[in-house]
């Protein structure tokens, strides 16, 4: 009801021109705008290169996080060696990383997916190693008991036991994802959502700056609901979950 | 049964110690007590007595201080197939079904084809048919406890050791499942050790109740139920063993069944 309402005034606004079009256009404008780029094939360009950077970093990242979190957590003598290493890493921020790695790795596709896995990797890392931490000591305990070995204890105890925080870290991890790959685009790109922002910032284009910005956050939407289907799917058993998620 | 299950349980003079920051805590004194083949024998003490350690320490779960535990020749130093527990929570793993949870339980020795007839047969002998694709959480907690006795029992250990396995159940529900163990008890011919802190639940089941001193724990008395199975609880004979425990735990001055009018 009340977003209706705020659309309506805001269309009427534009219409009466108390609101200037080159700085906010009208609904009615940025919606034929949004068609026509639709319909062009441009957005859906755009978006495709934003999501393929988003997968490839996001795989990377929470593979290597997951990794990292399990050795860490295998063992106290690793994690007492990176507490100085990840303790001045983690707090840097992602955009931070661009310039560095555009100076690195160049400026096409590897700096981008590298950006995009180090925002990934951290909020992976910290809830695998939060999880395997969580787990049921009493159950560790029936495994030993019950004669398992410790790949066993970790595929049938530890793992299961740690799904519930890993996938916290996921969500976190691809929501800041899809804030990286954008990140990356406004500073330098040649095709994606945040280059589109870029680029219609600099033709002076508010209309198509906005499809970019509805669009950013309606995929940031999707892929979370996506996310939290698979969760509710592979964590059937937490009763935690079955009423919202 | 292989020759393993004939085999006597002997602790020898155990003495457990835990050194924790404030000091060290002698748990349990000198105890030494057999156990024959096929025997029921509940312990009975008041919490903090060192009985739930005793039975980690046959499990194999600790090691004792000093003193040993063997069962027939065989020391026994860590846990092994031939001891089955079942503890006071159900500890079912939460992701797994009933019949997943059971199969946890199968030793990796026996071959894989086995695996659903081993489940089947258990699910049946603790009456739980028909719940096999549940998830634990969807279980009453006596239903719970019948899976986790089922998981104890599927690696066809010799002695099954009950730590409080009723202690969280209502009272109605622990009767019932102090019957169903009574019933595999006699169809399973194991030798059971059963802990707990109720005397009637003690003297129901047992051939003999180790009654325990706490601080350090020791054996204070050993009692010969000579009853008949299935026991009336409210006969004469089995009020006399009441009696007799209850003022083991509370001496001359206390007599709860005695009223003076």
């Amino acid at each position: 009801m009340l977003p209706g309402l705020l659309i309506f005034l805001w269309e009427y606004l534009a219409h009466k021109g108390v609101i200037r079009s080159t700085i906010l256009p009208a609904p009615s404008v940025i919606s034929a705008t949004f068609y026509d780029m639709v319909v062009s094939g441009e957005l859906w360009g755009h978006l495709k290169t934003s999501l393929w950077r988003v997968f490839q970093g996001f795989a990377l990242g929470s593979s290597l996080g997951l990794i990292a979190g399990l050795l860490i957590s295998a063992s106290p003598r690793v994690e007492r060696s990176l507490l100085l290493v990840t303790g001045i890493l983690r707090p840097i921020p992602i955009i931070a990383w661009v310039p560095v790695l555009i100076l690195w790795m160049g400026i096409d596709e590897a700096s981008k997916v590298t950006v995009i896995s180090i925002g990934t990797f951290w909020p992976v890392l910290l809830n695998v190693i939060h999880g395997i931490r969580s787990t049921d000591r009493k159950h560790i305990e029936v495994a030993t008991m019950l004669g398992k070995n410790p790949s066993s204890i970790l595929i049938h105890v530890i793992l299961p036991s740690a799904l519930p925080s890993i996938f916290t870290g996921l969500r976190v991890g691809i929501g800041i994802a899809w804030m990286s790959v954008i990140g990356a685009e406004l500073i330098a790109a040649s095709q994606g959502l945040g280059y589109l922002i870029a680029y219609a910032r600099e033709l002076s284009q508010a209309d198509v700056m906005l499809v970019g910005v509805a669009c950013i956050g309606f995929t940031g939407l999707l892929i979370d609901i996506l996310l939290q289907c698979i969760e509710k799917r592979l964590l059937y058993w937490n009763v935690n979950l079955s009423g919202k998620g | 049964m292989t020759a393993a299950g004939k085999e006597m349980l002997r602790i020898r003079n155990v003495s457990k110690r835990f050194e924790l920051d404030s000091g060290s805590v002698l748990a349990l004194d000198n105890v030494s007590m057999d156990v024959k083949p096929g025997e029921f024998v509940s312990i009975v003490g008041s919490s903090g007595c060192g009985k739930s350690t005793l039975l980690r320490l046959v499990m194999g779960l600790e090691s004792c201080t000093s003193g040993n535990i063997e069962l027939g020749e065989t020391n026994i130093s860590k846990p092994s197939a031939e001891r089955g527990m079942v503890f006071q929570e159900s500890r079912l793993l939460p992701w797994k079904t009933v019949a997943e949870n059971i199969a946890f339980g199968i030793p990796k020795t026996n071959p894989k084809k086995e695996h659903n007839a081993i489940v089947k047969e258990h699910v049946e002998l603790v009456d739980l048919h028909g719940f096999e694709q549940a998830l634990p959480y969807q279980l009453s907690g006596g239903m719970q406890q019948r899976v986790s006795i089922a998981r104890a029992l599927v690696g066809r250990p010799n002695i099954l050791l009950l730590d409080e396995p009723f202690g969280a159940l209502d009272a109605l529900t622990r009767i019932q499942m102090q019957l169903e163990i009574l019933r595999i008890w006699e169809t399973e011919r194991k030798t059971m050790i059963l802990v707990t802190h109720d005397i009637d639940e003690a003297i129901f089941l047992g051939d003999r109740v180790i009654v325990m001193s706490a601080r350090p724990g020791s054996i204070r008395k050993v009692i010969h139920i000579n009853l008949p199975r299935p026991r009336d609880r409210s006969s004469t004979e089995f009020m006399n063993y009441r009696r007799d425990i209850f003022q083991e735990f509370f001496g001359e001055q206390q007599k709860p069944f005695v009223f003076e009018i």
